[in-house]
């Protein structure tokens, strides 16, 4: 293990790109931290991309780019991802990295860095919309690369595109979280997706997100504002005991929240790109969640089928007992 | 390991009272080449980030500054002659301030305001950082001057060094106590040979190993029980270590 306890707080340097400055959002993210030591940086990429960065400890001890994103903003959604039966899906890229600290996050394989970016000129990424929707409906997965709303106590993100989704009905806005959610917009095409979990695993694997409890709380709260929520069980986590404690979790959520009111949901186990995983490890030497011996398939680190069928099928089973068949969307 | 990296001997000797097992003091002479060349001697050939994920590195030595005084933890580089920037990560809290450094190839006469100016830090990050993780390399610069030399002498510089000593004995007590070592692999050979595991054998027990240590399932019994099992006694067969492998995978993971 290394010195956690001499880390320092979570963006104690804040690295901005000297063209950021002119930007409103900049100002906007530096003042919620004024204590932090400022770096101005000529390209995020400088600091982003440095080789060989410790994840391990900068898990511990986040910091903080605020950049221009000069490059694509908007991608295609990758095939392991669910479109919800949208042929024109696509994620955006408003931020790179999390607040969070999952220890799966297929975002420690992807970058190597835990620092995190957020992209100030928003203005460029809307008009790229705006062009996407001049050919039909598009479908734009918005907390991608991050969790937007965890970030939205420092920066306007989320309602950005929120707002954007509320004048613009051919454009499906998804903002998925593990956040606690206070406002919502309640619209047709703004769906918040909030990721669920046992406690067990949210305690073992989801480091510094909020509790099932709360979560479910927000949940409820954005059903009573009349949101369209999704319920994302996804990703389902592999536990000796993942029988009783999915069992019992299903139990906890139906409880808790009046299921006819959902709009879908989202199931699938834990899958990651085999070249990611190798990093995940990595970053995570600790951590039995992706130290799981893994079967390949295509490209991919998967739980072996019979597991994976078995996990799938508590939930599938379970949420189609309580009436919920027509609104599941699996990941097989 | 720590390596601490002086320009010159003056600077290197009163750091010498830290030297034990676990930190060197190296002097590497004037200017961005003699320190590439230092850190280059250093690392010995072959190495890589892997075989080296338990060193640091520290650059310690004089600067100039045109007002600001004492001593400075680097949080930016930036090479004058390429304009290239570095940044160290500044993952560890040492109590010492921060400033930003100018790496320049000659004397500088009249410094900038709010920055430091020294003429090896660039060639040192930018060769370290081939090997090492950006927090692992660290630069402690204490201004010696502001832009002018004359009276500078060696004895100056060492009473300067010394002046700092408690400062610099923070950061490298900071630096070491995040110092023991990641765990290392557990000794598995025995268990590759009673398998006669192959290669890829070798790799899946490596994970299924590691997997069992972080579950806390004993491994060297769910390993033993199904040798039993499958041939009380007798040496295993080649398949049979591959069954042993595939039943220790179903039950640990099922
Ligand atoms: S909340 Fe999502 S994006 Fe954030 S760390 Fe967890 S898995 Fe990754």
């Amino acid at each position: 293990m290394c010195g956690i306890s001499s880390l320092p707080e979570v963006f104690s340097h804040i690295y901005v790109e000297k063209r950021a400055r002119e930007y409103i959002m900049t100002e906007q993210v530096l003042s919620h931290f004024k204590g932090s030591t400022v770096i101005d940086i000529e390209h995020y990429k400088d600091v982003f991309n440095r080789p060989g960065q410790d994840l391990y400890l900068q898990n511990s001890s986040k910091n903080l780019i605020i950049a221009v994103n000069e490059g694509k903003k908007i991608f295609k959604g990758a095939p392991v991802c669910q479109d919800f039966g949208f042929d024109r899906f696509y994620y955006a890229e408003s931020a790179m990295n999390c607040i969070f600290s999952c220890d799966y996050c297929f975002l420690k394989g992807m970058y190597g860095t835990s620092n995190i970016v957020i992209f100030v000129n928003y203005v460029d990424y809307l008009k790229e919309c705006e062009k996407m929707l001049e050919e039909g409906p598009v479908y734009l997965c918005a907390s991608f690369d991050t969790d937007l709303a965890a970030l939205s106590g420092i920066c306007s993100w989320q309602s950005i595109w929120e707002d954007f989704a509320a004048s613009h009905p051919e454009f499906t806005l998804e903002l998925r979280t593990k956040a606690a959610v206070s406002r919502v917009t309640s619209k047709e095409n703004i769906i918040y997706a909030f990721t669920v979990s046992p406690e067990k695993i949210i305690k073992l694997y989801e480091k510094n997100t909020p509790t099932l409890k709360t979560r479910l709380n927000s949940i409820n709260n954005a059903l009573s504002q009349g949101a369209s929520v999704r319920l994302c069980f996804d990703p389902i986590i592999y536990v000796k005991d993942y029988e009783l404690c999915y069992n019992e979790f299903v139990d906890t959520v139906l409880d808790a929240v009046d299921i006819k009111l959902i709009r879908d949901i989202s199931i699938g186990t834990f899958r990651i790109s085999s070249g990611y995983l190798q990093n995940i490890r990595r970053a995570c030497p600790y951590s039995s969640a992706v130290h799981f011996p893994f079967a390949k398939e295509d490209g991919y680190a998967v739980y072996p089928k019979k597991l994976r069928q078995s996990m799938i099928g508590i939930l599938e089973n379970r949420l189609k007992g309580a009436g919920c068949e027509s609104k599941l969307y699996v990941m097989p | 390991m720590i390596y601490i990296f002086t320009a010159l001997k003056c600077e290197g000797e009163p750091l010498r009272l830290f030297e034990k097992d676990d930190l060197k003091v190296i002097v590497t002479g004037v200017g961005k080449t003699n320190m590439a060349f230092a850190l280059g001697r250093t690392f010995p050939e072959g190495s890589t980030r892997r075989s080296l994920v338990n060193d640091i590195v520290i650059n310690i030595g004089c600067c100039c500054a045109k007002s600001l005084q004492g001593v400075y933890l680097i949080n930016k580089i930036t090479d004058q002659a390429s304009s290239r920037d570095f940044y160290p990560d500044m993952l560890r809290v040492t109590g010492i301030k921060e400033a930003a450094l100018i790496t320049t190839d000659t004397l500088v006469t009249e410094p900038e305001e709010d920055v430091l100016y020294d003429m090896e830090a660039s060639s040192f990050y930018e060769t370290a950082s081939r090997l090492l993780s950006p927090d692992r390399i660290i630069t402690l610069k204490i201004v010696s001057d502001s832009g002018n030399t004359d009276g500078i002498t060696t004895s100056y510089i060492t009473s300067l060094v010394n002046d700092h000593i408690d400062q610099i004995g923070e950061v490298i007590a900071v630096l070491r106590s995040g110092m023991t070592e990641r765990e290392d692999e557990a000794d598995i050979e025995l268990i590759y040979t009673m398998l006669h595991a192959t290669e890829a054998m070798k790799v899946q027990l490596d994970e299924l190993i590691n997997y069992a240590r972080l579950t806390d399932a004993d491994i060297n019994k769910l390993i033993s029980e199904e040798i039993n099992s499958i041939c009380e006694d007798k040496e295993l067969t080649k398949a049979q270590g591959k069954e042993v492998l595939k039943r220790v995978r179903d039950k640990l993971t099922s």
